[in-house]
């Protein structure tokens, strides 16, 4: 297996918010986690991408152990999508994405041709080199997240995290970030975990789904068996029809 | 894109080369241009200064004019790029090392420093940026510490603990100065703003702690472009964000000290010069720092320049100059930011 999660616990001082959780990822995989708030998926995500330590267990990548590496090493293996927040607006888009290339450049940040040539391969695939020298404030939202995802593929990493990338986002949008992240996981062989609240969505975009609950995973699996009536219930507390249409994916909707 | 920025660079060049050049040749004597040319010129060559130039030229330029502009150029442009670098690590267009209280800082560490020894040798005034820098680096940690909010530096809290702590130091630097000896007192008033000291030997005091300072704060153009999306995104990227934010931070408060250390505490070049910076050119640190670092010696030379020659023969602080012009711009700029945020 390509990404090993091995009995990982994370805190918050004396609070511990993953308890011992076990996962395994082959390359290529796109993984949605899901669950309640609070259920432990974004500290998952801090916690591969090196912003929170675990108090206990292990990360690999084949074999590499992520937690022991510098960030530099480690943001050539891992990179990050966050949500479309609090960006500086005056950057332009060419400039975000061209700092995805930050653990690959010297300390004076001048980026060479190797480095060029990965930016704009990173805007032609998001469809942002029209953009490229538009400032991220006279972006829309969808047009934002675009930018952060090319910033991480400009990264080149085999892996891919997304946290709740679809947030904020109309239909139309939520779904071309989603396609594009599935066409750059076939493509490149990403290995893919995204944080995602959209149980629909998940079922759609992953191949496999992780169930948080209470910094635990009750179940991970393919989305029509991990997506059933009474375990959504009992998680999220919420009474559920999931609706199985011919060749399609499970179809979660709120009961009357 | 990067020939836009030589070509700022270069305009800013230009500017500073011409300030420069004004500041030694007006005051109470102005040496005509083609003089001052002259005199430089052979200077430059080795050669004694001609004989048609009035002999008392060559004492004025070399003795007075020369080593005060050159003071001034180094004290603007510490001011104008380690005002840069506040305003990225704080990702905050309202930090200054005036607002941060840094200068203040600074300005109470040099006088507790003078309180103890006047220094009467070079050696001793190499000692005073040391000590200038040790307040401004405790006056940083304490507003950080007061201003910071669940990992974020919100602009209210970041200038209400800057002034608070900066009124604090100078409240303990005016103590001091009253508490000391004549003599003294009225060698301590330039900390305060008014003239800086003469002569070529605070120049060569301040001269290795600023080429450091730069030269960090040069350096850290890129880090401060990452850190422009938070700290959780700048380690995500690869960056070792909380080495690189102490590191700039350091960097800036000893280019500020000294500054502070012989040119006194000056507000608001720090605060104007890089946001005239963003406004023409945009932003990026890796030519904001360079170019802010250029724009504070320009700038600082042309408020000395108003300052000794608006109600001559008597010479203003400088700090009254550049506050005169600062004030109303940090307004504008706080409104702003305030019309940004809603």
């Amino acid at each position: 297996m390509a990404l090993e999660i091995i009995h990982l616990s994370a805190c918050y001082g004396e609070r511990r918010v993953l308890h011992g959780v076990d996962l395994t990822l082959p390359r290529g995989e796109i993984l949605a986690l899901v669950g309640p708030n609070g259920a432990g998926k974004t500290t998952l995500l801090r916690v591969l991408s090196g912003t929170l330590r675990p108090c206990s267990g292990a990360v690999r990548w084949e074999g590499v152990d992520l937690l022991a590496l510098s960030p530099r090493e480690r943001a050539q293996l891992v990179a990050v999508v966050p949500q479309a927040r609090d960006l500086p607006a005056a950057f332009t888009v060419e400039q975000a994405v061209t700092l995805g290339r930050t653990p690959y450049l010297s300390w004076l940040g001048a980026p060479g041709p190797r480095d060029r040539q990965a930016v704009e391969r990173a805007l032609a695939e998001t469809d942002l080199l029209p953009l490229a020298s538009r400032r991220l404030a006279q972006l829309s939202g969808g047009e934002q997240q675009r930018v952060l995802l090319a910033r991480a593929l400009a990264q080149e990493t085999p892996i891919l995290l997304l946290d709740e990338p679809t947030t904020h986002l109309d239909l139309r949008h939520q779904a071309n970030i989603l396609r594009l992240v599935q066409q750059f996981s076939r493509e490149r062989g990403l290995t893919v975990l995204m944080v995602i609240h959209d149980l629909n969505l998940a079922a759609r975009f992953a191949d496999r789904v992780a169930l948080f609950d209470h910094g635990t995973v009750l179940a991970v699996d393919e989305p029509e068996a991990v997506l059933t009536a009474d375990r959504i219930a009992e998680v999220y507390h919420t009474s559920v029809n999931v609706l199985h249409i011919p060749q399609g994916h499970p179809v979660v909707v709120l009961a009357e | 894109m990067s020939s836009r920025w030589l070509r700022a660079l270069t305009l800013n060049i230009v500017l500073l080369i011409l300030a420069a050049g004004l500041s030694v040749a007006v005051g109470a004597v102005t040496i005509p241009l083609k003089d001052l040319g002259r005199l430089l010129w052979h200077a430059v060559r080795g050669l004694p200064a001609p004989q048609d130039v009035p002999s008392y030229y060559a004492t004025i330029v070399f003795d007075l004019r020369l080593p005060h502009a050159a003071l001034v150029l180094l004290a603007g442009s510490a001011l104008g790029s380690s005002g840069a670098a506040y305003q990225g690590v704080f990702r905050n267009p309202l930090a200054d090392p005036y607002l941060l209280g840094v200068a203040s800082g600074a300005g109470l560490g040099a006088v507790v420093a003078l309180s103890l020894a006047w220094p009467q040798t070079q050696g001793g005034m190499f000692g005073l940026p040391a000590a200038a820098f040790l307040g401004a680096v405790v006056t940083v940690a304490l507003v950080y510490a007061l201003a910071r909010v669940d990992g974020t530096v919100p602009a209210t809290t970041l200038i209400l603990a800057g002034v608070a702590v900066g009124a604090l130091a100078t409240a303990l630097t005016s103590f001091l100065m009253l508490q000391s000896e004549g003599t003294l007192r009225r060698a301590m008033t330039y900390l305060m703003g008014g003239a800086p000291l003469g002569g070529w030997a605070p120049v060569l005091a301040m001269l290795p702690y600023w080429l450091v300072g730069q030269a960090v704060l040069l350096a850290s153009g890129h880090a401060l472009n990452v850190l422009q999306f938070g700290e959780e995104q700048a380690q995500q990227l690869g960056l070792h964000a909380q080495r690189a934010k102490t590191v700039i931070l350091a960097a800036a408060s000893l280019t500020t000290a000294a500054a502070v250390a012989f040119a006194g505490i000056i507000g608001f070049i720090g605060l104007v010069v890089p946001h005239i910076v963003r406004l023409l050119w945009g932003e990026d640190y890796r030519w904001e720092i360079p170019l802010s670092l250029l724009g504070g010696g320009t700038a600082l030379l042309l408020s000395d320049l108003l300052a000794r020659t608006l109600l001559a023969p008597q010479t203003l602080p400088v700090g009254i100059v550049t506050a005169l012009f600062g004030a109303p711009f940090f307004l504008w700029v706080l409104q702003r930011t305030k019309r940004q945020a809603a």
